[in-house]
């Protein structure tokens, strides 16, 4: 290793000691897995220490959203050149992002890729454009590797996941055609603790069930935007261990089957139009009903004046919390929660303190 | 646990008054001293230096020491490792995440490139985990879309590739090579 000591010798003397290089792969590994997969591959330049460094990473960060990329071929290339290129051990993580329209041969190669090398954490995003007619190839709704998986813009036919090992899934802008009536695309997750559902859409689907034996955390935000006009349908949960459940910016439907033991915490944000039907406010009792056991409540405003709108009716409701200790409402530049709303919140727990905030 | 106090150490003369464990305790601010690689000493408490998993375990070795030899590491960069430590034990005694998040942006934005990579090796070494993890996102941020000559000035690598060597690898990595900014 005469190189090794000349290399020394000579750093000795110069200003800039390469302290970095002599670090052991892991270390550098992370720095490389926190820039942009180009500038990772681009190391291979700096010196023979680093010329095979990026080959073993095993976090891929594809980011095809830069501008950085003249087009999508050439994004496509860089990709495929990654996947022949790298060592073939093992992936940890894999991030696909891209304001290029996806493609689906390409799409095709990195999850064939992934599932082949035990992925285990995948997000698969490209912006605002919707991969509608692409099917998840069965190998990878079944991977047994996968522990997290975020997805956006897919659409998912007849088949649920089946992904025995998953603890976290969060899918934004994804659309659900099952042509049957009922769909429960989530059942065979047997580990899924943390389940994110955003602007996604049941097209078809008359009941959405969402069983989780395992499930702790579950968002649904903005349900509703993307469906037919006035079709109140139907989500029921059974999740016993469910601690929080957050609700926001969606719509009021018919939450009936709820089955939630262990709820903690409630993030309540309904959106109505101007007009309160009755059949919403009915709605939104029923999901109260389900929610009986949160001990912390948070409520937007908007959720109570939905809650408010027939006082006379909400009078002869009884309270649906029995262990509440907190409700916080927010925005606080509303009016003040009018006190048939109260008395309906509180009036199995008196006790339970009530904030006020700027922001939920 | 298993290491003798009694098995004398290069630094016994210095360790010979150190005190019982149960005094030990009746000490608010007992002192460890720090000696890095160009001899410089540092002083720390207690507390500061057991957030250094390489010191902790030291001295659950060798009890008995108070000063820790740090043959890889020099002043500077330890210097600037103890005063982030220091605030992350008010951190743990208070915790508020959004001032921590606050202290340990201005930490890395005030440092110099140099003094940045000069401190990874000594947070490996000392395994502070913290410290490790935002010195890595402050280093990606600092070289990311960024030309390679950049970048190897900016670890102070020495280029051992001949220029055909080199021009040969961009050539095998043209697919890797599009639109990038040259500061």
């Amino acid at each position: 290793m005469a190189n090794k000591e000349d290399k020394a010798r000579s750093s000795c003397r110069s200003e800039n000691i390469d302290r970095l290089s002599d670090l052991p792969d892991s270390i550098i590994h992370k720095i490389l897995s926190l820039v942009d997969l180009r500038c990772s591959v681009q190391t291979s330049v700096l010196s023979k220490r680093w010329r095979f460094l990026w080959t073993s990473l095993t976090d891929l960060n594809f980011n095809g959203t830069c501008m950085d990329f003249t087009n999508f071929l050439t994004f496509n290339r860089f990709v495929s050149r990654v996947l022949s290129t790298r060592e073939d051990s093992n992936l940890y993580k894999i991030q696909l992002y891209s304001t290029w329209s996806p493609h689906h041969s390409l799409l095709h190669m990195v999850i064939k890729y992934a599932v082949s090398h035990h992925i285990q954490n995948m997000v698969i995003n490209y912006g605002h454009s919707t991969i509608r007619s692409f099917s998840l190839p069965p190998a990878f709704l079944t991977c047994q590797s996968l522990k997290t998986l975020q997805l956006s813009g897919f659409n998912f036919k007849a088949l649920g996941f089946a992904l025995p090992n998953l603890i976290s899934l969060s899918l934004s802008h994804c659309s659900f055609t099952n042509p049957s009536d009922f769909d429960d695309p989530f059942a065979s997750c047997l580990n899924l603790k943390n389940l994110s559902l955003r602007t996604c859409s049941f097209l078809s689907s008359k009941v959405l069930k969402i069983s989780g034996l395992q499930l702790v955390n579950l968002e649904i935000v903005g349900l509703g935007y993307m469906n037919l006009a006035g079709l109140l349908y139907r989500i029921d949960i059974f999740a016993p261990k469910l601690i929080s459940f957050i609700y926001k910016l969606s719509h009021v439907v018919d939450f009936s089957g709820l089955h939630l033991p262990s709820l903690n915490f409630a993030h309540v944000h309904v959106c109505t139009k101007q007009d309160t039907k009755k059949e919403v406010y009915l709605g939104l009792i029923n999901m109260f009903k389900g929610l009986g056991n949160a001990q912390s409540v948070k409520l937007h405003s908007q959720t109570i004046e939905v809650l408010g709108s027939f006082p006379s009716l909400l009078e002869q409701e009884p309270s649906p919390f029995k262990r509440l200790k907190s409700v916080q409402v927010a925005p606080d530049n509303k009016p003040l929660a009018p006190p048939h709303v109260m008395t309906y919140l509180l009036g199995g727990t008196p006790l339970a303190e009530t904030t006020y905030a700027d922001y939920l | 646990m298993s290491s003798s106090t009694d098995s004398p150490t290069l630094t016994t003369e210095t360790t010979q008054l150190s005190p019982q464990p149960d005094t030990e305790t009746a000490k608010p601010t007992k002192k460890i001293t720090l000696k890095s690689s160009d001899n410089q000493i540092f002083e720390v408490e207690e507390s500061v230096a057991m957030e250094f998993a390489t010191v902790k375990s030291f001295f659950e070795d060798s009890p008995s020491t108070d000063t820790v030899p740090l043959p890889n590491v020099t002043a500077k960069p330890l210097s600037q490792v103890i005063e982030f430590c220091k605030e992350q034990i008010k951190f743990k005694a208070n915790p508020d995440e959004a001032q921590k998040k606050k202290y340990n942006a201005e930490f890395v934005t005030e440092k110099s490139d140099k003094d940045l990579v000069d401190m990874i090796p000594v947070a490996n070494y000392l395994e502070i985990k913290d410290l490790l993890d935002v010195l890595n996102q402050a280093v990606a941020d600092r070289i990311e879309n960024k030309s390679v000559e950049y970048v190897r000035s900016f670890f102070g690598i020495d280029n051992d590739f001949t220029a055909e060597e080199e021009a040969a690898l961009r050539r095998e990595h043209a697919w890797a090579y599009e639109g990038v900014d040259e500061d």
